[in-house]
């Protein structure tokens, strides 16, 4: 039987929504995988187990010490998302998936847009705010710039446009739990959404490392060359270890600055799947047209998302409540992400070749040079002090 | 579909694919979940229950 | 006379550059560094995982706070070497009250979990200790020293604050004595009524102070010197820890119960059982002794009372306790090993405890896993018991390129001994180290501890773990640590939780703990004036703004009534006939009287409530006794058994927040011929403020009187004023008025003065004087006395030259012009917006600080971001507030600025990280010093997560995760 013929199956016997939770009984074991890979991944809310891989890397971390004052690992973007993957991953490759955990297993496609939307609080735009006008116009142009850059150095490079638009995403919001956001809209394949963050994760972590000698070039004060880190180089830690590289002050300045560039970012993605969507929607047909499958219209969850965005916005959503909320998108991303990583061989990651990462590096590239451009000329013309 | 096995169960359900009606009502699922916490989480805390 | 807090800040920074240069010298000369404290420039972290911090409770259940730290002090680097002396290194551990026989109590010991199960002390006794203002001197070959942190005076008689410094630099409290004042007993004799009453006639303070196990007795204390006829201490001589939990078993009565493979009996006599330990066979009898079982009873540690309750067995590592109610399943962290109980006994209150893997620590012998370290066994001043282990370097050693590192001291693991820590420096130049970091018995290791890696440290001096010795190790230096402005104003970023904290009222409470402190900001002076002895005084003004929150349901910033405060405060009380300057509002003001008294009152109680039970570091409000109208406030902060006798702790608490300095420490009935190993007063006098309590329970105590100094108001005048000397006829233009002296009495020492109005019509007459023995036995401080030598009418005032009063013929007169008062709870003249509270020393009437407030709570919001602080005689406010971005919830930008020449000063963002309030610290005076002091572990502990843009752990937002 095929999965054509599954999906064909699922319509003739489908009653209702609810029909893609399928029975209980199906799923428990699927979840119960799920379940268990997330909570010895991270320390999840609620859950005390201390036995959990993140831990290990916290311990890893202070064996090695820190790097510019950032542990190895959070450098390495080691969080909730990519921990309970790399288990998956391990497990899946090494033990293998059980078919039993399969029905439940699909669950990863109501957890996707379930985490996404709840993500909605996590950016009020008002925050940003407290920068000033222009580091926010720097901000937000810097989010389209790279999203589009990205988009059209991979059309050159003629990389799959599925990971195109994952890494369009997740460099231009400077993020790379983007490329999972990104899987459901662009549909990228599991193997590219892996590889996408490995070249966004290993460019940030290359480029925190020549940001320093970048920035004494460019003459850069620190507090603006830790905005430049935010913006330019993103990633939290990854961020905060080029800026540190730079001084204390810039350092700082990274930490501050980055509420700039993290509001903005569903600007940042969802600018990507409108694009790639408004593409497909003109060239159908087209053989190298792959992002958004299947996607016709804006799926609905988007439009809540937009909508949620908005509540945000206008503080509809209280500091406990956000709190609350995310501890739940910890809880949904890390049950989804080691579905995820089961599903991946290691080939699938492998395959897709250095191309992806050439394109990582040469769009982060120019955006840092031009971000230190734009900052110099600002810094001239006084729009910044 | 070209499926390995870490996907795709003996009785050909492929969990990774996702596509036509079933692919929409995961959707619909997943946001009404997500609506419903929201908003209990959200009316929850406008009436002081945390 | 001086405020014990704002003396010891005029006086930091001499005495830390003399320390500094001392202890230099003492640590180069040979002996050990014991009782001295790293450099100034030392680096603090709080944390390695290797080094534990977690409270475990007793058999009682009684919390334990436990903490290490590993500290290196007085290292030196010279040709790309740097040399750590004996001692120098040492590792800490900590309980946060005290640890003795018989309570199970925890203990930590290189990173394990343990139990003290046996402690011998002594009484050390050292007579005729003698010592100078600033030494640190080593008393015996203790290691202990005694520090002679300041003196001051009143009525020119000195008095002297001192501390008793363990060797590891730790100690817990300091210690007023003078040898020239009436006794703390003489209070009894006081007849006051209650209220409002004028001034005490004497001032009080005993030669002897007694702090349960320890006692200083002077024999002369004076500006300079003091000696001590006897000074007596707790000392440690040892301890025995059980590495493991203990085995219990339940006590068959005339049976025995296997352990391993050994039986042992319990016999009942009618003195207890006869505990006998036979092998297994029971054949051969091993050991045995009568015991008595163990119940709660304090004294039962006593030496010489102890050896009934145990039977201990080296030979066998064995020591074996009765237990009654050992709290199994209660009140324990624990579930003892225990098995069924017998028939008969099913509630299973008799126990055998059975402790193993016993070690035992000698102070100043080698410690017993590592021949390089040696023990030093602290004790705590006030209990005699056990309060701090330290294992210490025996021998100098030295960190070089070639040999950059060195281990620290083996210790006891169920798996593998070795070394807890190891101290790793590198990359040397000659006289700089670039690399310094710890690592822990885990491998895991700090962040290098040069912060500044280019720049280099000069020598390898830290301290890291978060014990609570660190405070009084960092007591000269804190303050410049906290004001570092390397790392700009620090912001911790606030919890935001559904229900802030509201305050309706800030009178008496201390600002949030985590307020961002501002150093410095223009417009806000610090000065230093000198007074007619030609006396350094520093003036010094501050803002504090306490008890602020949002209210996020209705999108405000509430600044509650008495939460926003103007502090003036000099580093010592204010004097009058002293020409004495204070700053108000920016500019300089002179003190030209005060008026003050005291507040009695009789026969109340105070209740003991836990402290914190609000989170807030304020205890709560309800159990206050408020002492006169906005003066002061009595809480009662601690309640400790001293051999089951209640011994209490009460404080005073200033209406600006802060605590007083001086701790009312009281137990009733320790009589000192009674053989008690404690002594007490029972009642409490230092200076003007007295209690004398009826009874002192566990829970509350009754107060049968307590007074203290009330201010009522001051006068000032903003024109300096000007000495005349005027023979008897003479005359001399007063303001408006014209000042005549009518005679002068040079055998009386007095002086007819008279004041007159424009139209030559006597308005004020005054003799002043007699200038005699009597009356400057008084001065300054007494206030009828001070009067005697002023004449005051309308805004001017004339007051005798105490200095030189009488010269040829001539009587020398400061003349004061344009005098104002500032009236205690009155509206600020220039800003009747606020109103001002003066306030009081609570030793000796004197003027202390000057607090501006607001009465009324001030609101602020999106539409509302400026709120203008006091205004001056000009009208230009002194400082404003300005709320730069305020989402109704959280302050994400928010400054205060100043006008200096025409010039706005901001200070950085106080919301760098997201606030739910708007409380700050800025300046620094007396007042914020306090506040900076009760604070000050967490304040630098955060200050290591901001200095490398750490993750604020409060905010689940900031989880590491999504960016």
């Amino acid at each position: 039987m095929t999965s054509y013929s599954i999906s064909l199956a699922y319509d003739t016997d489908r009653r209702s929504i609810w029909s893609c939770l399928y029975s209980f009984r199906e799923v428990l074991p699927g979840l119960l995988a799920m379940l268990f890979i997330a909570i010895f991944s991270n320390n999840m809310p609620g859950v005390p187990n201390p036995f959990t891989l993140e831990n290990l890397f916290v311990y890893l971390d202070n064996v090695i010490g820190p790097i510019n004052g950032q542990p190895f690992f959070q450098i390495m973007n080691s969080n909730f998302v990519w921990n309970p993957l790399l288990l998956g991953l391990l497990i899946g490759n090494f033990f293998g998936v059980p078919d039993l955990w399969k029905r439940g297993l699909s669950y990863i496609h109501a957890l996707m847009p379930l985490g996404i939307l709840m993500l909605a609080p996590h950016f009020m735009i008002g925050h940003a705010f407290k920068l000033g006008i222009v580091p926010v116009l720097i901000s937000v142009g810097a989010i389209f710039f790279t999203a589009t850059l990205t988009l059209y150095l991979s059309r050159l490079f003629k990389l799959d446009d599925r990971q195109g638009a994952t890494l369009a995403g997740a460099l231009s919001t400077g993020d790379p739990h983007v490329c999972a956001i990104m899987m459901p809209m662009t549909k990228a394949r599991g193997g590219q959404v892996v590889h996408s963050a490995i070249c966004v994760i290993l460019f940030g972590a290359l480029a925190s490392m020549v940001f320093p000698f970048i920035s004494h070039l460019f003459n850069m004060p620190e507090k603006y060359a830790g905005f430049a880190a935010a913006l330019g180089i993103g990633n939290g830690h990854q961020a905060l270890s080029a800026a540190f590289g730079v001084g204390y002050e810039a350092g700082r300045y990274a930490h501050y600055f980055d509420i700039g560039r993290h509001v903005f970012m569903p600007a940042g993605f969802l600018y990507v799947f409108f694009i790639m969507l408004v593409r497909k929607l003109r060239h159908p047909e087209s053989p190298n047209v792959h992002a958004t499958g299947s996607i016709q219209k804006v799926p609905l969850y988007i439009l809540a998302f937009i909508a949620c965005w908005g509540l945000t916005c206008l503080h509809v959503f209280k500091e406990p409540t956000h709190h609350q909320i995310f501890n739940l998108v910890i809880w949904d991303f890390s049950l989804a992400a080691g579905a995820l990583g089961l599903s991946i061989p290691f080939k699938e990651i492998t395959r897709h070749g250095l191309k992806g990462f050439a394109v990582t590096c040469l769009s982060g590239m120019i955006r840092l040079v031009l971000l230190f451009t734009v900052l110099g000329l600002c810094i001239k013309t006084g729009l910044l002090a | 579909m070209n499926r390995d096995h870490h996907t795709l169960d003996q009785n050909g359900f492929d969990y990774m694919e996702n596509s036509g009606r079933e692919e929409q009502d995961r959707d619909t699922v997943g946001m009404v979940f997500a609506l419903i916490l929201m908003a209990v989480l959200t009316v929850g805390q406008y009436m002081g229950l945390y | 006379m001086k405020n014990r807090m704002t003396g010891k800040f005029v006086n930091r920074l001499l005495i830390s550059v003399f320390f500094v240069t001392m202890s230099a010298v003492v640590s180069f000369s040979g002996p050990l560094p014991h009782g001295l404290e790293p450099a100034d420039d030392m680096t603090y972290l709080p944390e390695l995982g290797g080094l534990r911090n977690l409270a475990l409770k007793n058999q009682f259940g009684q919390p334990r706070a436990l903490s290490e730290a590993v500290v290196l002090r007085k290292s030196s680097i010279k040709e790309g070497v740097a040399t750590v002396p004996a001692g120098g290194l040492f590792y800490l551990s900590e309980t946060s009250k005290d640890a003795a026989p018989f309570r199970r109590d925890p203990f930590l010991l290189l990173g394990e979990h343990c139990y003290l199960v046996d402690l011998k002390t002594k009484k050390s006794v050292y007579e005729n200790v003698s010592l100078k203002k600033g030494d640190k001197k080593l008393i015996g070959d203790s290691g202990y020293r005694l520090w002679f942190d300041y003196s001051t005076d009143h009525f020119e008689k000195p008095y002297a604050e001192l501390a008793l410094i363990a060797p590891s630099g730790a100690w817990p409290i300091e210690f007023p004595v003078s040898t020239s004042f009436p006794g703390r007993d003489d209070v009894k004799n006081l007849k006051t009524g209650s209220g409002f009453v004028p001034q005490l006639d004497d001032f009080y303070l005993d030669r002897k102070y007694t702090y349960g196990a320890t006692t200083f007795e002077a024999e002369k204390i004076d500006f300079h010197d003091a000696s001590f006829k006897t000074v007596e201490y707790p000392e440690v001589v040892e301890a025995v820890f059980s590495m493991h939990r203990p085995v219990c078993l339940d006590v068959r009565q005339e049976d025995y119960r296997f352990y391993f493979n050994k039986r042992v009996y319990a016999f009942r006599r009618p003195e207890g059982f006869l505990v006998r330990v036979t092998d297994f066979s029971g054949e051969t009898v091993l050991a045995e002794k009568l015991v008595k079982p163990v119940t709660a009873q304090g004294y039962k540690d006593r030496q010489g009372v102890s050896d009934d309750y145990h039977l201990t067995i080296p030979e066998l590592d064995m020591r074996i306790e009765l237990t009654i109610q050992p709290g199994l399943l209660k009140h324990s962290d624990f579930v003892p090993w225990s098995n069924d109980a017998p028939y008969g006994w099913e509630e299973g209150t008799l126990n055998f405890v059975i402790y193993d893997n016993l070690m035992t620590l000698k102070n100043g012998d080698v410690w017993p896993l590592d021949s390089r370290y040696r023990v030093g066994l602290e004790a705590n001043l006030l209990t005699g018991k056990l309060k701090r282990v330290v294992l210490e370097n025996r021998e100098s050693f030295t960190l070089s390129h070639d040999h950059p590192s060195y281990k620290g001291p083996v210790k006891y693991s169920e798996i593998w001994n070795r070394p807890a820590f190891t101290v790793v420096a590198d990359h040397f130049d000659d006289e700089t180290v670039h690399t310094l970091y710890l690592r822990d018995s885990f491998y895991q290791r700090t962040d290098n501890m040069v912060f500044w890696e280019k720049e280099g440290r000069e020598n390898i001096d830290f301290f890291v773990g978060k014990t609570p010795a660190l405070m009084p190790i960092l007591e000269d230096t804190f303050l410049t640590r906290l004001a570092d402005t390397s790392f700009g104003t620090v912001v911790e970023p606030s919890a935001f939780t559904s229900y802030p904290k509201v305050f309706s009222d800030a009178s008496f409470i201390e600002p949030d703990p985590s307020a961002p402190f501002v150093r410095r900001l223009k417009g806000l002076k610090r000065k230093i004036s000198k007074n007619r002895k030609k006396e350094r005084l520093l003036s010094a003004e501050g803002i504090v703004i306490r008890g602020s929150y949002v209210d996020y349901k209705k999108g405000k910033i509430v600044i509650p009534p008495a939460g926003l405060y103007y502090t003036s405060r000099n580093a010592r009380n204010i004097r009058t006939l002293a020409g004495e300057s204070f700053l108000l509002m920016g500019q300089k003001a002179y003190l030209t009287s005060f008026e003050s008294g005291t507040f009695v009152q009789k026969n109340f109680h105070v209740d003991f409530w836990k402290k914190q039970n609000m989170g807030d570091k304020n205890p709560m409000y309800w159990q206050d006794v408020f002492l006169g109208k906005r003066n002061k406030a009595l809480r009662l902060m601690e309640n400790i058994y001293l051999d089951d006798r209640p011994m209490a702790d009460l404080n005073l608490i200033k209406y600006s927040g802060n605590k007083w300095g001086a701790h009312f420490l009281m137990a009733q009935g320790f009589d000192p011929e009674g053989e008690n190993r404690y002594e007490l007063p029972e009642l409490f006098a230092e200076g003007a403020t007295w209690i004398l309590p009826e009874y002192i329970g566990p829970n509350y105590v009754r107060v049968k009187e307590f007074g203290t100094p009330e201010i009522k108001s001051i006068h000032y005048t903003r024109t300096k004023p000007k000495r005349v000397a005027l023979g008897a006829g003479g005359v001399k233009k007063l303001g408006k008025y014209q000042l005549e002296v009518r005679a002068i009495d040079p055998v009386l020492k007095t002086v007819h003065v008279v004041i007159k109005d424009g139209t030559g019509a006597l308005v004020k007459e005054k003799v002043l004087g007699p200038f005699n023995e009597t009356l400057t036995a008084k001065l300054p401080q007494d206030m009828a006395s001070a009067h005697k030598l002023q004449i005051q009418f309308d805004d001017v005032q004339a007051e005798l030259d105490m200095l030189k009063p009488f010269t040829h013929g001539n009587v020398g007169l400061y003349l004061y012009t344009e005098v104002k008062e500032l009236k205690k709870d009155t509206p600020y003249e220039c800003d009747p917006r606020f109103t001002v509270r003066p306030d009081v020393c609570g030793h000796c009437y004197q003027f202390n600080e000057l607090l501006i407030d607001n009465p009324k709570a001030i609101v602020l919001d999106r539409k509302h971001r400026v709120y203008e602080g006091p205004k001056n005689e000009k009208g230009i406010p002194l400082f404003k507030i300005v709320i730069d971005d305020f989402d109704g919830e959280m302050i994400h930008g928010w400054h205060i600025e100043t006008t200096s020449k025409g010039v706005v000063h901001e200070s950085d963002n106080l919301a760098f990280n997201p606030r739910n309030n708007i409380d700050v610290l800025v300046g620094v005076n007396g007042t914020i010093e306090g506040f900076l002091r009760t604070s000050l572990q967490d304040r630098l502990a955060y200050q290591e997560r901001w200095r490398t843009s750490a993750r604020p752990m409060a905010l689940a937002v900031d989880r590491p995760g999504l960016n």
